[in-house]
């Protein structure tokens, strides 16, 4: 009997451990970027003086990422230029302007993961191609899962993107060399995607 | 803003008044009306490439945006400029083949967002033209109008939020003031030598349409007209009876009507241009 009872024991360990194996990672869903609740912060030294901070309202896109976290998300991320808004509308138009971000020529700025490495729980280094002025250049962020909601069918979830460019390098050099506005500026962008029927 | 004022305008100012200065002053180049004028052509060139330069580089070619071919644009006008002052007073059909070949150039180098590629060329190759002819006369008034032009553009492109464009029609503004007076106190001012030509109305012409293209309305149109308008209005002064009025009351009402429109935009817009400076 006991021989009986161990065998059994045996034999359902070894189905639950290879069932346990042979679990697939949950599957990459594609997560649409809820304009609403995402927003794009910009910060950039002014005069050697102090830091202003400015926004793009218009942020649209989507997000590849499974829900169990177990790969790096993947961003298309897309920001209409002229959406920037930095509550004064004499500045708003200085930085649409040629010399800054040329919005009537260069409609959107984008950014398109190509790949990423987890730094910690629901952290993850996600590097991409940032292309403005229509100049793309590899940039790596740090990236915060900061949440995931709802169930199978209805879902939100965030993500929150720190990282830093030189703003020269897309060639937005206006001011640096006199030291009106720093080169580098640093960059949020917090994002809210959502999988709803129909997305 | 001081050090940008500084490099992009007071500095190609200064280069284009000393070309100015030596072309005027100097006895061997004032006997060579033809060294004389590719000088003062040099001159306004060079403060408005050097004042394009100074704020954002010297750009690649084919341009990483549409209006930093606007250097390379000057430049060609400024070998335009050089061939139409060494030409002859009456060789007007030469001056119609440069025209078109300028318009030619700026139609195919300065594709600017919401202006076809025609109407460049056209408003760039009149222009030069209209001042090519103009220059013929050796009017005082040339450089004074193109002054009062200048900086009514450099006022507009401030206004509208184009810091570049407004230094860069000041660097010209600059140069044309430093012209009209250095030939004012020139030791021969009788001996009637080019003051630009073609490079006048092509360099104010190119300036008037990239900095109108990126404009978000914050110039109404019909002041960057009425401005961009100061050249053939020029040439209105040239027709009929008025061509042959000479004399101190004949220069004072060309150059008063001349400067008028130009000041008068910037009257009726001083409240956005005191805005635009406090910005």
């Amino acid at each position: 009997m006991y021989k009986t009872r161990a065998f059994i024991s045996g034999i359902a360990l070894l189905i639950g451990t290879m069932s346990m194996q042979s679990a697939p990672a949950a599957e990459a869903e594609s997560w649409k970027i809820d304009p609403v609740h995402s927003t794009s912060l910009f910060r950039i030294h002014h005069a050697g003086a102090g830091r202003f901070w400015g926004r793009f309202n218009d942020v649209t896109g989507s997000v590849s990422w499974p829900r169990d976290d177990s790969t790096p998300p993947a961003f298309d991320v897309i920001v209409a230029a002229e959406s920037i808004d930095t509550g004064s509308s004499k500045l708003d138009g200085n930085l649409k302007s040629p010399d800054f971000f040329n919005a009537r020529e260069f409609e959107s700025i984008s950014f398109k993961s190509t790949g990423g490495e987890r730094v910690k729980k629901n952290h993850w280094r996600v590097k991409g191609d940032l292309t403005m002025l229509g100049v793309t250049k590899p940039v790596t962020a740090e990236i915060e899962m900061t949440g995931v909601v709802g169930n199978p069918v209805v879902a939100k979830a965030g993500w929150e993107a720190r990282f830093a460019v030189n703003r020269s390098d897309f060639g937005m050099s206006w001011g640096v060399d006199n030291g009106a506005l720093s080169d580098d500026v640093q960059l949020i962008v917090a994002l809210e995607g959502s999988i709803e029927p129909g997305n | 803003m001081a050090s940008a004022i500084f490099w992009s305008v007071l500095i190609p100012t200064a280069v284009a008044a000393t070309l100015v200065a030596a072309a005027s002053w100097c006895r061997p180049l004032r006997k060579r009306p033809v060294a004389s004028g590719m000088l003062v052509v040099l001159a306004i060139t060079i403060a408005a490439v050097w004042s394009f330069v100074a704020s954002v580089g010297w750009p690649a070619w084919p341009p990483p945006q549409k209006w930093h071919a606007v250097p390379w644009l000057i430049t060609i006008i400024g070998l335009w400029g050089m061939i139409d002052v060494s030409l002859p007073r009456g060789e007007w059909p030469a001056r119609l083949v440069l025209a078109t070949l300028g318009g030619v150039a700026a139609g195919w180098m300065l594709i600017l967002p919401g202006k076809d590629p025609l109407t460049v060329g056209v408003v760039v190759g009149v222009a030069g033209l209209l001042t090519s002819l103009l220059d013929t006369r050796r009017r005082s008034v040339l450089p004074l109008g193109g002054w009062a032009i200048a900086a009514s553009l450099s006022l507009l492109a401030l206004i509208a939020s184009q810091m570049t464009l407004s230094l860069m029609a000041g660097a010209v503004s600059g140069s044309l003031a430093a012209v009209w007076l250095i030939r004012l106190i020139s030791p021969s001012p009788e001996v009637g030598l080019p003051i630009g030509g073609a490079v006048l109305g092509g360099v104010l012409a190119v300036i008037t349409l990239t900095a109108w293209s990126y404009d978000y309305q914050q110039v109404p149109s019909w002041a960057w007209l009425v401005v961009a308008a100061g050249v053939p209005g020029a040439c209105m002064l040239e027709i009929g009876s008025l061509r042959c009025w000479h004399g101190a009351l004949a220069l004072s009402v060309r150059s008063l009507v001349l400067v008028s429109p130009a000041v008068a935009v910037v009257l009726i817009l001083f409240e956005a241009v005191k805005g635009a400076m406090r910005g």
